[in-house]
C-alpha cells in the first residue's frame, strides 16, 4: 500500500499534520472507516524502515515514571540510526528504526486496546515498554496473543510471571523474593533494632506481592512483623497504623506505597512521635523530587532501593558511554538530577539494537529467537533470558541525606548481593 | 336513569402529610349516571377524582367499585378494574404517536382483546384521531389533545370514566363538541364524573351533583332539582 | 405531516449487518479490532440508554457489571478451567444476581439518588475486589482460559453481543413493556394510571441490562486478557457511554450505535496525541452537542423524521 501514508503516521507529527488529522477525524468519522488507510498497513516490499511500538504511561497517576522518556527515546534512535540503522539480510540494505509512541494513560485497559492498534494498525516488528505491572502485564498478554516480540523492563518479576508461560514476551528486572528482601533485610541486619518491624503498604500490586513475600521470609529470618493491612490510595488518616506500632515498639518500617500517601504517612510518624530507627520504604522515594517534597529534614535517613545510579559500573554497549557520564548528559540537558529509570529507559534499545541487529531478519520469529538468546551488557549490567523469559537486574540499598551538588543524594550504602556496585556511603540509624 | 349504586364512598379522610384534604366525604353514584363534582379551587375535587383513581390512599373509610373494595388499591390495579382517569391538562404523552397514546390505554389485561374494536369505535367518536394517528401527539392542538385524553381513557374499556377539568383552556366550540361525545358515550351505559368549575355547563349536563367545599361535601342532590343559586352559595360557603 | 419510515431499513440493516458479519474475510485485522471494540460498546451503550434514555433510570454504576461479569469469567474459566463461552454466560447470570440485590435498596430511590446509589455499589464492589485475596487483591488476574479463542471468535462473540443488545432494546420497545416505558418516561404518574407498573417495568429492563452489561464486559475481557478491580469497576466506563449515547442521541435505538462508531474512531485517532487526546475528545462532544443538541440521530429524526429503527407502531386505515 501506499508508503507515504505509513510514513505521515510513524514518529513525532508537525502541527500541520496535526491539525489536518483532527479536522478530518471530527468531519468525517464515517468517511474515515472507509478510506484505505485503515484496511492498510506496510508491506515487507517497500519497507524503508524498522518500527518499534512504544506504549508508555504519559498521562495519568504513572506519569512520573514516564519523565525523561522523550529524551532517552532520542538519543538511543539516533545512536542506532547514525550509522544507517540496522542491516536486515533478506533487504541486503540498512534499515532505520522508528518508534511511535502511544498513551496508555496509565490504565491496564487502555493498555491493551493500544498494544493492539499498534500491533494491527501500525505492524510494528517489536514492542518496547516499561514501568509498572499496570503497563506490562496487559501489554504483554496481547503481544503474546497476535505473536509479536516484546520487551518490558522495570516492572517486578513476580506480578509479570503471573500471566506465562510467555513465548513472545520477554521481561527484565527484580524480583520481590530474591532481591528486594535480601537487600532490604541485609539494611535492616546493619543496624542494631530489637527487630520488629511495622508494614505499611497499598492495595495495589506491589502492595500486595510484597507484604505477601515478606511476611513469610521476614518470619525466617527472625524478624517479627506487624501488619495492618493494605490501605487504598489517598487514605488521610494513618493513626491506626502509627498507634499499632507505637504500642509494639517497633524499631523497623517497611513500606510500599505511592508517593503522595508516604507524604502524608511520614508526616503523620512525625507528629504522632514515632521514630524507627530503620525505615526502608519501596516505590514512593526513588525520586528526589520527593525527597524534596516531605520538607524540612524528613527524608534524611530514609532507606530504599537502588536499581540504577551513576555508580553503577556499567556502560552503554552502543556508544560506550557510563552510567556517570549518562546521567550528567541528562543533568547537562535538563538541569536536573539524575533518577532511577533513566538507564532502563536506555537500556530498552540497546536490546532492541542487539536484537536486531543479530536477527538481522524483520521476521518475528526470528526476532523471538534473537531475544532469546540474548546475552548482553547493558548500561544496567547484564541481561540474559532464562527459558522463562525473565532476566533479573541487579540491586542494592541506598539511603537519603543531604547533598553537596543537590540538596538530596542517595548513598550506596548495601551492596552485599552485587559487591561490583560500590558502596558511597554507610547505613546510619535514623 | 338511575339504578344500582356503581361506586359507593363511605366517610373517608384523605391527607396530603398534615394537611387534610379531605373531611368525612361519602357519595354514591349509580350506574350510567354523569355526575358532577362542583367547586372552587382547592375545594378537594381533583383529591377526590385521584382517590378513586387509586393514586391517594384514604387514611380511613372505604371505597367500593362494582362491590369490591378498592381504596389504597394503586393506580395501575384501580384501571384494571374499570375505572379510566382522563387528568386534568390532558397529559397525553407528548413524543408518543396519536396511534401509541390510544395503545397504551389499552395496557391492561381486560382491554386488550378488543383493542382494533375499541380503536375503531374512538375514530368514529373523534375522527381527527384517526386522522392525526402517525403524528407525535405534541404536535396536536389543545382540543384535539383532549379528544386524544379521552381516548386514550376509553381504550381501557372503562365501566367509570373521571373527566377532571376537560374544557379548560379550550375554546367554546370545541367544548362543544366534546361534551355533545361525552354524551353519546354516556347513553351507551358508561358511568361518567365530571369535575367542573363552570357550574351553568355542569348543571345542564349531569344527572347528580355534589357541591365540594373545603374537602366537605356541602351540597348534593339531582342537577335538575338544584337551583344554580343554591349551588353558587355552597360554592362560596355562604 | 410525519414521514413514513425509511422505506429500505431492512435492505440497509441487512447489508450492515453482512457487512459486520463478513468483516473476518474481507477486512484487515486492524478492521476486525475496530469492529471487535464498536460492538463491544455498542453492546454497552445500548443498555445504558435502555436505562437512562427509555426507562427513566440515570444508572451511574454500569461498571459494577463490567467488573463483576469481567471477573466472574475470569475466575470461572481460569481457576476451574470452564469453557470460555460458558464463562461469560456465567458472568451475565452473576450480573443478573447482582442487579436483584442491588434492586432492593436502590430501587427505593429516585433520579439523581438511584444514579448515586448506583455508583455506591460500583464503588463498594471496587473497594471489596481489591481487598479478595481470592481475586488477588489490586494486582489483577490474568484470563487464562483452557482454549484461548482466536481474536476472529472474539469478534464474532462481540458482534452476537452487539446484535444482540440491538434486538433486545428493539424488541422491547416493540412490546407492550416498551409502550409502557415510553409512557413512564414522558409521565409517570398518568401512565401509572393507564395500568403501567412502573416497578416491574423499571426492574425488568435494569436486569435486562445487568445481564447483556455483564456478558459483554465477559468477552470484554477475554480480549483484554488482564482484568484489575480499579479499571474494572471504575466510573470512566460509564463516562464513555454516557458520552456515546449522548453525541450518539439518547432514547433513540440509533444512537447508541453512531455514538459508538465516532467514539472508537475517535479514540484510536486521538490515542496518537498523548495527554491532550482527552480534552480533545471533551472538545468534539461539545461541539457535536452545540450543533445537534439531541445527539446526531436525535436530532436527525427530530429535522427530518429519519429513522432507521422506530419503536413506534403505525397506524393505518383499517380495510372497509
Amino acid at each position: 500500500m501506499d508508503k507515504k501514508k505509513v510514513k505521515k503516521n510513524v514518529g513525532t507529527m508537525n502541527r500541520r499534520e496535526f491539525v489536518k488529522k483532527t479536522a478530518i477525524t471530527a468531519g468525517s468519522v464515517y468517511a474515515a472507516s472507509t478510506l484505505p488507510s485503515f484496511i492498510g498497513s506496510a508491506q515487507a516490499a517497500d519497507r524503508d524502515h524498522i518500527l518499534i511500538g512504544r506504549p508508555n504511561p504519559s498521562t495519568g497517576p504513572l506519569a512520573a515514571f514516564g519523565e525523561g522518556t522523550p529524551w532517552a527515546d532520542e538519543i538511543a534512535v539516533n545512536e542506532i540510526n547514525k550509522a544507517g540503522g540496522i542491516m536486515i539480510k533478506k533487504l541486503g540494505k540498512k534499515l532505520p528504526i522508528k518508534i511511535k509512541t502511544v498513551d496508555t494513560q496509565s490504565n491496564p485497559t487502555k493498555a491493551a486496546e493500544v498494544a493492539s492498534q499498534l500491533i494491527l494498525k501500525d505492524k510494528v516488528d517489536l514492542m518496547l515498554f516499561y514501568h509498572t505491572p499496570d503497563t506490562v502485564n496487559p501489554i504483554s498478554s496481547i503481544c503474546e496473543r497476535f505473536k509479536v516480540p516484546a520487551i518490558s523492563l522495570d516492572s517486578p518479576l513476580e506480578p509479570w510471571l503471573e500471566g506465562g508461560p510467555y513465548k513472545w514476551a520477554f521481561h527484565a528486572f527484580w524480583s520481590v523474593e530474591k532481591d528486594i528482601v535480601p537487600v532490604y533485610t541485609g539494611i535492616w541486619d546493619q543496624i542494631e533494632t530489637n527487630k520488629k518491624v511495622g508494614i505499611l503498604m497499598a492495595n495495589d500490586p506491589d502492595g500486595v506481592a510484597w507484604s505477601e513475600v515478606f511476611k513469610e521470609v521476614g518470619a525466617e529470618k527472625g524478624y517479627e512483623l506487624f501488619d495492618k493491612g493494605r490501605f487504598p490510595y489517598g487514605l488521610q488518616d494513618f493513626s491506626p497504623f502509627i498507634n499499632d506500632w507505637k504500642e509494639n515498639n517497633v524499631e523497623i518500617l517497611l513500606a510500599n506505597l505511592i508517593p503522595p500517601d508516604f507524604i502524608t504517612a511520614w508526616r503523620q510518624c512525625q507528629r504522632l512521635g514515632f521514630k524507627p530507627k530503620v525505615a526502608t520504604v519501596g516505590k514512593a522515594i526513588l525520586f528526589p523530587s520527593v525527597a524534596e517534597a516531605l520538607g524540612g529534614d524528613l527524608a534524611k535517613g530514609l532507606s530504599t532501593e537502588v536499581w540504577w545510579s551513576p555508580h553503577h559500573p556499567f556502560k552503554s554497549s552502543m556508544s560506550g558511554v557510563t552510567a556517570q557520564q549518562f546521567c550528567d548528559r541528562w543533568t547537562q540537558d535538563t538541569g536536573k538530577v539524575w533518577t532511577q529509570p533513566l538507564g532502563f529507559k536506555y537500556a530498552g534499545y540497546e536490546l532492541a539494537f542487539d536484537v536486531l541487529t543479530r536477527a538481522a531478519s524483520l521476521d518475528k520469529e526470528e526476532i523471538r529467537e534473537a531475544i532469546a538468546q540474548t546475552e548482553l551488557e547493558t548500561i544496567v549490567g547484564k541481561i540474559k533470558f532464562n527459558d522463562q523469559n525473565y532476566s533479573r537486574t541487579p540491586l542494592v540499598g541506598g539511603q537519603w541525606n543531604k547533598g553537596e551538588k543537590w540538596p538530596w543524594e542517595i548513598k550506596i550504602t548495601y551492596n552485599d548481593p552485587y559487591p561490583n556496585i560500590p558502596k558511597t556511603g554507610e547505613t546510619f540509624s535514623m | 336513569m338511575s339504578s344500582a349504586p356503581i361506586l359507593k364512598i363511605d366517610q373517608i379522610d384523605v391527607f396530603y402529610g398534615d394537611f387534610h384534604a379531605l373531611w368525612d366525604v361519602s357519595l354514591t353514584i349509580s350506574k350510567g349516571d354523569i355526575v358532577s363534582i362542583i367547586g372552587a379551587n382547592g375545594a378537594g375535587k381533583s383529591t377526590l377524582m385521584y382517590t378513586i383513581a387509586g393514586q391517594h390512599v384514604p387514611a380511613n373509610g372505604t371505597i367500593e367499585f362494582m362491590g369490591d373494595r378498592i381504596d389504597g388499591m394503586g393506580p395501575h390495579l384501580s384501571v384494571g378494574k374499570g375505572i379510566a382517569l382522563v387528568p386534568e391538562g390532558r397529559r397525553v404523552f407528548p413524543r408518543l404517536t396519536v396511534y401509541d397514546n390510544l395503545i397504551i390505554g389499552a395496557y391492561t389485561p381486560r382491554a386488550r382483546a378488543n383493542i382494533d374494536e375499541n380503536i375503531k369505535k374512538i375514530h368514529d367518536l373523534f375522527p381527527i384521531l384517526a386522522e392525526r394517528g402517525n403524528q407525535r401527539s405534541i404536535t396536536l392542538s389543545g382540543g384535539e389533545q383532549q379528544m386524544l385524553a379521552i381516548g386514550r381513557a376509553l381504550m381501557s374499556e372503562p365501566e367509570l370514566l373521571l373527566c377532571d377539568e376537560i374544557s379548560l383552556g379550550l375554546a367554546p366550540v370545541v367544548i362543544k363538541s366534546i361534551y355533545k361525545q361525552l354524551e353519546v358515550i354516556s347513553q351507551e351505559g358508561l358511568t361518567i364524573v365530571l369535575v367542573e368549575q363552570d357550574v351553568k355547563r355542569s348543571l345542564r349536563f349531569a344527572d347528580y351533583a355534589y357541591v365540594m367545599l373545603e374537602g366537605k361535601i356541602a351540597l348534593q342532590g339531582k342537577a335538575v332539582e338544584l337551583g344554580e343559586d343554591q349551588v353558587k352559595k355552597a360554592y362560596f360557603g355562604m | 405531516m410525519i414521514r413514513e419510515p425509511f422505506k429500505y431499513r431492512w435492505l440497509v440493516l441487512g447489508a450492515l449487518f453482512i457487512l459486520l458479519a463478513t468483516l473476518p474475510v474481507w477486512g484487515s485485522d486492524y478492521m476486525l479490532l475496530l469492529g471487535l471494540l464498536f460492538c463491544l460498546y455498542a453492546a454497552l451503550s445500548q443498555m445504558w440508554n435502555l436505562l437512562t434514555g427509555y426507562s427513566g433510570l440515570l444508572s451511574l454504576g454500569q461498571q459494577a457489571f463490567i467488573g463483576f461479569g469481567g471477573y466472574t469469567m475470569a475466575v470461572t474459566t481460569s481457576y476451574y478451567n470452564i469453557n470460555i463461552w460458558l464463562s461469560i454466560l456465567a458472568g451475565g447470570v452473576t450480573s443478573v444476581l447482582l442487579a436483584l440485590f442491588m434492586s432492593l435498596f436502590i430501587f427505593r430511590m429516585s433520579g439523581i439518588f438511584f444514579a448515586i446509589g448506583t455508583w455506591i455499589f460500583a464503588e463498594i464492589l471496587m473497594l471489596w475486589f481489591s481487598n479478595w485475596e481470592y481475586v488477588k487483591y489490586g494486582t489483577g488476574l490474568f484470563v487464562k482460559p483452557p482454549n484461548p479463542p482466536s481474536m476472529t471468535m472474539i469478534y464474532y462473540a462481540a458482534l452476537t453481543m452487539g446484535v444482540a443488545a440491538l434486538a433486545t432494546v428493539y424488541l422491547i420497545l416493540r412490546s407492550k413493556i416498551g409502550l409502557g416505558l415510553m409512557a413512564m418516561r414522558d409521565n409517570e404518574a398518568v401512565s401509572s394510571s393507564m395500568g403501567v407498573e412502573i416497578f416491574r417495568s423499571k426492574l425488568f429492563c435494569f436486569l435486562v441490562a445487568a445481564f447483556i452489561t455483564g456478558t459483554t464486559a465477559g468477552v470484554l475481557y477475554v480480549f483484554q486478557i488482564f482484568i484489575q478491580p480499579y479499571k474494572a469497576f471504575a466510573i470512566d466506563w460509564t463516562v464513555s457511554l454516557v458520552f456515546i449515547v449522548i453525541i450518539g442521541g439518547i432514547g433513540t435505538i440509533e444512537g447508541p450505535i453512531v455514538g459508538s462508531l465516532i467514539f472508537v474512531l475517535l479514540s484510536q485517532y486521538l490515542s496518537e496525541y498523548g495527554h491532550i487526546s482527552l480534552l480533545l475528545l471533551g472538545i468534539i462532544a461539545i461541539i457535536i452537542i452545540l450543533v445537534a443538541p439531541k445527539g446526531i440521530m436525535g436530532t436527525l429524526q427530530e429535522k427530518t423524521g429519519f429513522e432507521l429503527l422506530s419503536p413506534r407502531r403505525l397506524f393505518s386505515e383499517e380495510p372497509g
